[in-house]
């Protein structure tokens, strides 16, 4: 499906332009033919409509691919630990590495459920993307509000490993409650590398940032096999 | 065609109308902005302050969010060790403090009925009452019972208000029914208390030995680090001891489930195989070990004499296991690259808990598995301060501060020195011990006490006899609830304020000290012990020697103190704890990093002894070395019969903690929890005719007591009866033994015969 509508906002991209060009052609026309008109239509009002709600769809679609997160150098720390550090304890680094969530890895655990979830990402994402272009940001970043557990429980929920742990009786019974107060990253650790780990100047920044800069210890054949591996296996 | 030229250059208009485009765009895009900044679900949090779990041993660094007085959040914080990982009781604190049913007026009992009184009222009876004990029958006629939960600044005064201001040294508290075994096991071994390593050689161990210690539920943060290492790495073996099958066991790799009250047999027994089969690190041991049978030293084949007792044919069966499994457990001690061992209660509430914490130490000192990233014993610790508030502060009849011993006239001289009171003031003869101090209420020679943030109405062992003691003596409780046990038999009942209603520094598990910062006011009228205890001073004509006025001066004078002390933690300020995630002692200066693992390089006290050909120093001991003692195995008096086929043995839930005053109050903790009640496994259920829910009557040979029957297939062996201590409803401990440890005078609550009589 998004594959005919990429084809798709190619094609009406391409006859756009012709129009547009046969248009310009005719601007200094005193009376507009009724091909011309119909040209005007389509190439003024329903292709740019058609674009707009394509455009939409796209960046709907392609934000909820873990690489449009990390297409910004703030969100580095988090996708190369997730990625690349393969003794990295953090949850989502587990979730990645394991395979658990099999696509939109970011995007799974930091949309809601249901339309309103996802409307609520995606401003969230737009209000990202300016802060980013903006740059009215700091490292380390910090996740604004409260993280909803309840999308831990939409996975998890019925699982057998979740299930057979009676400890998470009181925890789902919290969560359901008018008064949740609990975490589900309170007994499972952190999500992502500790905010001291990602503030620039501290030892590890530098390779959070880009794991290109890790430095080997040339003595261990091993560490530098698998840092080549990881580095040259892309996950998808 | 028209005549217009195609003019690409913008008219004024055109420009006008260009600016007004951009402008609408980025107005919009700029207002999209704002929208969804102001649309962000902030939560309920209006700040966050950085502090540590209220609950048990392992000190979780966590982040409390505030919302102006009210604690509305709690989080693990990424920064401290636990790596934000906390449990769920933790997690559940704000409902604690929350809690309606918080006692918030002083009450005095009159005419057999607590009535509300004033803390002017309460506080001169008290004095009365305090200064009469002391007139008519001197300073051993009163007690302070205290915590490990009471903050360090709270229990050292206390101590240095009753051993210095009163004279008496019958200062105790519940840390001696938890943990005095590991505390004299670690002093008699390396001369001093506390341990050598700390959590973080969990990040480094290969091997785990549990025994006696169910981490899974007692101390969940360690726990889900042990498994993070072990997943991390495929060669870690988990070995876990304990008569249970608990949670900790399901994960083992190798379960030993041997008899309760047996296990000094054991660890004797792989002494013995890890001599016969030569793992002994002769090296280790020719430089930093000495041999000693309790009396005097001996030789290491003297030492491998008294092993021959111990070799696991000899010892298997009563164990209840097979050789082959003793020699599987001693060979992966020995031989792993680094053996780390834990424990908690199951050791330590033993009537032979120190001679199990010596031989524990004694392991991992024969094979070298010690002084190296995750080569160490660490025993946990059960309570929040229990570490900082009463090893460190010397908070128990026999002790002193930071190691020094009542009985040692040169420890108590350098107090009097040090507390700037006259020679001789303190007294020379050791207090009472718990158990003895409120035997001593009973006989009537203890008349008045004083008991803060503790319940032992509910904790202590053969309850019913120690309950009369607290009906005859004159006591004053701080307290959190009015409802506890321990509330009933005030005489004066005083509202003491909860975690983040006052300051003070925690010291857990691994020598860490942190800060408890204050976030709110104490609700009602309540006041935190500190306050309380200066108060006391002063009315009892103290007040030159209790002369600081506020927590941080008292730390200041105490951080001081340890300067004279191999446990020097005088650079730790208070400006430090609150800028740094714990620093853990010996830490000297101000600049000093603190120290993760003693006695080896980095250690202060050993650096200077550290060099080419010496890793390794045990300050502690005049020669360096540390003490393996040859300990015999001594049947205890608990033991089944054909009258008592049963073991009980208690312990605690995951969901629950100790009395259950704070936890049982959580509504989902408390219906995780369930009721109290007796858990047996199917085989010994089955031949008493019983079902899940029947009454039963259980006796042992300190009384009778009634309760439900819960069956467990999954965590309960056969000829083992479990139950949790948390539901006064349900005082187990009214049946439980208090026959204790000859040394630590710590109670076995692990090992009670039993016998079942089904009621319904």
């Amino acid at each position: 499906m998004e594959t005919i509508l990429d084809i798709l906002a190619v094609v009406i991209l391409i006859v756009e332009v012709i129009l547009l060009y046969k248009l310009r052609q005719n601007r200094f026309q005193e009376k507009l033919t009724g091909g011309v008109r119909a040209m005007v239509l389509v190439a003024i009002i329903l292709f740019p409509v058609l674009a707009v709600m394509l455009g939409n769809y796209h960046v709907f679609v392609t934000t909820k691919e873990s690489t449009a997160c990390q297409s910004c150098h703030v969100m580095a720390p988090m996708a190369n630990d997730m990625m690349f550090d393969t003794k990295s304890q953090t949850l989502a680094a587990r979730h990645y590495q394991n395979g658990w969530i099999a696509e939109h890895e970011c995007y799974s655990c930091h949309a809601d459920y249901g339309f309103q979830g996802t409307m609520k990402a995606k401003l969230d994402g737009y209000r990202h993307l300016m802060r980013y272009v903006t740059k009215t940001y700091e490292e380390p970043i910090r996740y604004r509000g409260e993280f909803n557990s309840m999308n831990c429980y939409g996975c998890h929920e019925g699982s057998r490993t979740f299930e057979a742990v009676e400890e998470h009786q009181p925890v789902v019974e919290n969560l359901k409650s008018d008064d949740a107060s609990i975490s589900c990253l309170n007994c499972h650790g952190r999500a992502h590398p500790e905010p001291s780990r990602r503030t620039p100047g501290h030892e590890d920044y530098k390779w959070l940032s880009n794991p290109k800069n890790k430095e080997i210890s040339v003595k261990d054949a091993n560490e530098v096999k698998e840092y080549i591996s990881n580095l040259a296996v892309s996950k998808k | 065609m028209s005549n217009k030229k195609d003019d690409l250059n913008l008219s004024r208009r055109d420009f006008l109308k260009l600016t007004g485009g951009t402008v609408a765009v980025g107005g919009a895009a700029l207002s999209g902005w704002g929208l969804t900044e102001l649309i962000v679900d902030e939560g309920p949090v209006k700040s966050w302050h950085k502090s540590v779990c209220r609950y048990c041993g392992t000190g979780c660094g966590v982040m409390l969010g505030m919302n102006k007085d009210k604690l509305v959040r709690v989080r693990g914080d990424q920064e401290a060790h636990n790596k934000g990982v906390i449990c769920i009781k933790g997690s559940m604190l704000d409902k604690v403090m929350k809690s309606p049913e918080r006692l918030k007026v002083p009450k005095i009992k009159k005419n057999g009925k607590l009535v509300e009184s004033t803390w002017e009222e309460a506080m001169e009876l008290m004095t009365k009452k305090f200064k009469e004990s002391l007139e008519k029958s001197g300073p051993t006629s009163i007690g302070f019972y205290g915590s490990g939960q009471l903050l360090i600044e709270e229990s050292y005064t206390a101590n240095k208000l009753f051993k210095a201001g009163f004279k008496s040294n019958n200062v105790d508290g519940n840390p001696r029914l938890c943990m005095a075994s590991a505390a004299v096991g670690y002093t008699q071994t390396f001369g001093k208390d506390e341990p050598p390593g700390a959590y973080e050689d969990i990040d480094h161990a290969e091997t785990f030995f549990l025994i006696g210690s169910n981490a899974y539920e007692c101390h969940p943060p360690l726990w889900e680090r042990i498994m993070l290492r072990k997943k991390a790495n495929p060669n870690v073996k988990i070995i876990v001891v304990d008569p249970r099958k608990t949670k900790t066991a399901d994960h083992a790799d190798v379960y030993v489930p041997v008899l309760p009250g047996k296990d000094m047999l054991l660890l004797n027994s792989m002494c013995c195989v890890i001599a016969e089969l030569g793992l002994l690190d002769e090296e280790f041991i020719s430089k930093y070990v000495s041999f000693n049978d309790g009396k005097k030293g001996i030789s290491i084949e003297e030492y491998k004499n008294f092993l021959k007792d111990y070799r696991p044919e000899k010892v298997a069966d009563e164990l209840g296991i097979t050789p082959r499994q003793i020699r599987e457990v001693a060979y992966q001690f020995a031989s792993s690259k680094a053996t780390m061992s834990l424990w908690t209660m199951g050791i330590n509430q033993r009537v032979q808990g120190v001679f199990l914490n010596n031989t524990l130490n004694s392991l991992h000192l024969i094979t070298g598995q010690i002084c190296k990233p995750g080569a160490t014993p660490l025993s946990l610790t059960g309570q929040s301060n229990a570490c900082g508030g009463v090893r460190d502060t010397g908070s128990l009849a026999h002790l002193l501060p930071n190691g020094r011993l009542i009985a040692k006239e040169q420890h108590r001289n350098e107090m009097e020195e040090l507390w700037k009171v006259p020679k001789g003031t303190i007294a020379p003869k050791p207090g009472r011990h718990a158990l003895a101090m409120f035997d001593g209420m009973v006989t009537g020679d203890v008349e008045t006490a004083l008991i803060m943030c503790s319940n032992p109405a509910q904790s202590l062992p053969n309850n019913r006899y120690y309950r009369e003691g607290m009906e005859k003596a004159f006591l004053v409780v701080a307290e959190i609830f009015e409802d506890t046990e321990t509330a009933k038999f005030a005489d004066i009942l005083l509202p003491a304020a909860l975690y983040i209603e006052k300051e003070g520094v925690y010291g857990q598990t691994e020598r860490r000290y942190q800060i408890i910062d204050k976030l709110r006011e104490p609700v009602g009228q309540a006041r935190s012990d500190f306050d309380i205890l200066v108060d006391f001073a002063n009315r009892m004509g103290q007040g030159n020697l209790i002369t600081y006025k506020t927590p941080t001066e008292c730390w200041d004078e105490y951080r001081i103190i340890s300067k004279s002390s191999k446990y020097d933690f005088s650079g730790i300020t208070r400006e430090r704890l609150r800028k740094e995630r714990g620093i853990q002692w010996p830490c000297p200066t101000e600049d000093h990093p603190g120290t993760v693992r003693r006695y080896i390089k980095g250690d202060p006290f050993a650096d200077k002894h550290i060099d080419a050909n010496h890793k390794v120093h045990f300050y502690g001991k005049p020669d360096g070395k540390a003490v393996v003692f040859a300990r015999p195995y001594v049947p205890g008096k608990e033991d089944v019969s054909k009258e008592k086929p049963l073991f009980l043995t208690t312990g605690r839930v995951v969901s629950q903690w100790h009395t259950g005053t704070m936890t049982y109050r959580v509504p989902e903790l408390h219906r995780s929890a369930g009721p109290g009640r007796f858990v047996f496994h199917p085989s010994d259920a089955g031949p008493h005719g019983l079902k899940k829910g029947d009454r039963i009557e259980v006796e042992s040979s300190r009384g009778k007591m009634e309760g439900i029957v819960d069956i467990s297939r999954d965590h309960e062996t056969p000829g083992v009866v479990f139950a949790a201590f948390y539901d006064q409803k349900f005082l187990v401990n009214n049946v439980v033994s208090d026959d204790h440890d000859p040394i630590s005078k710590e109670p076995d609550y692990k090992v009670t015969a039993i016998s079942v009589k089904k009621l319904s």
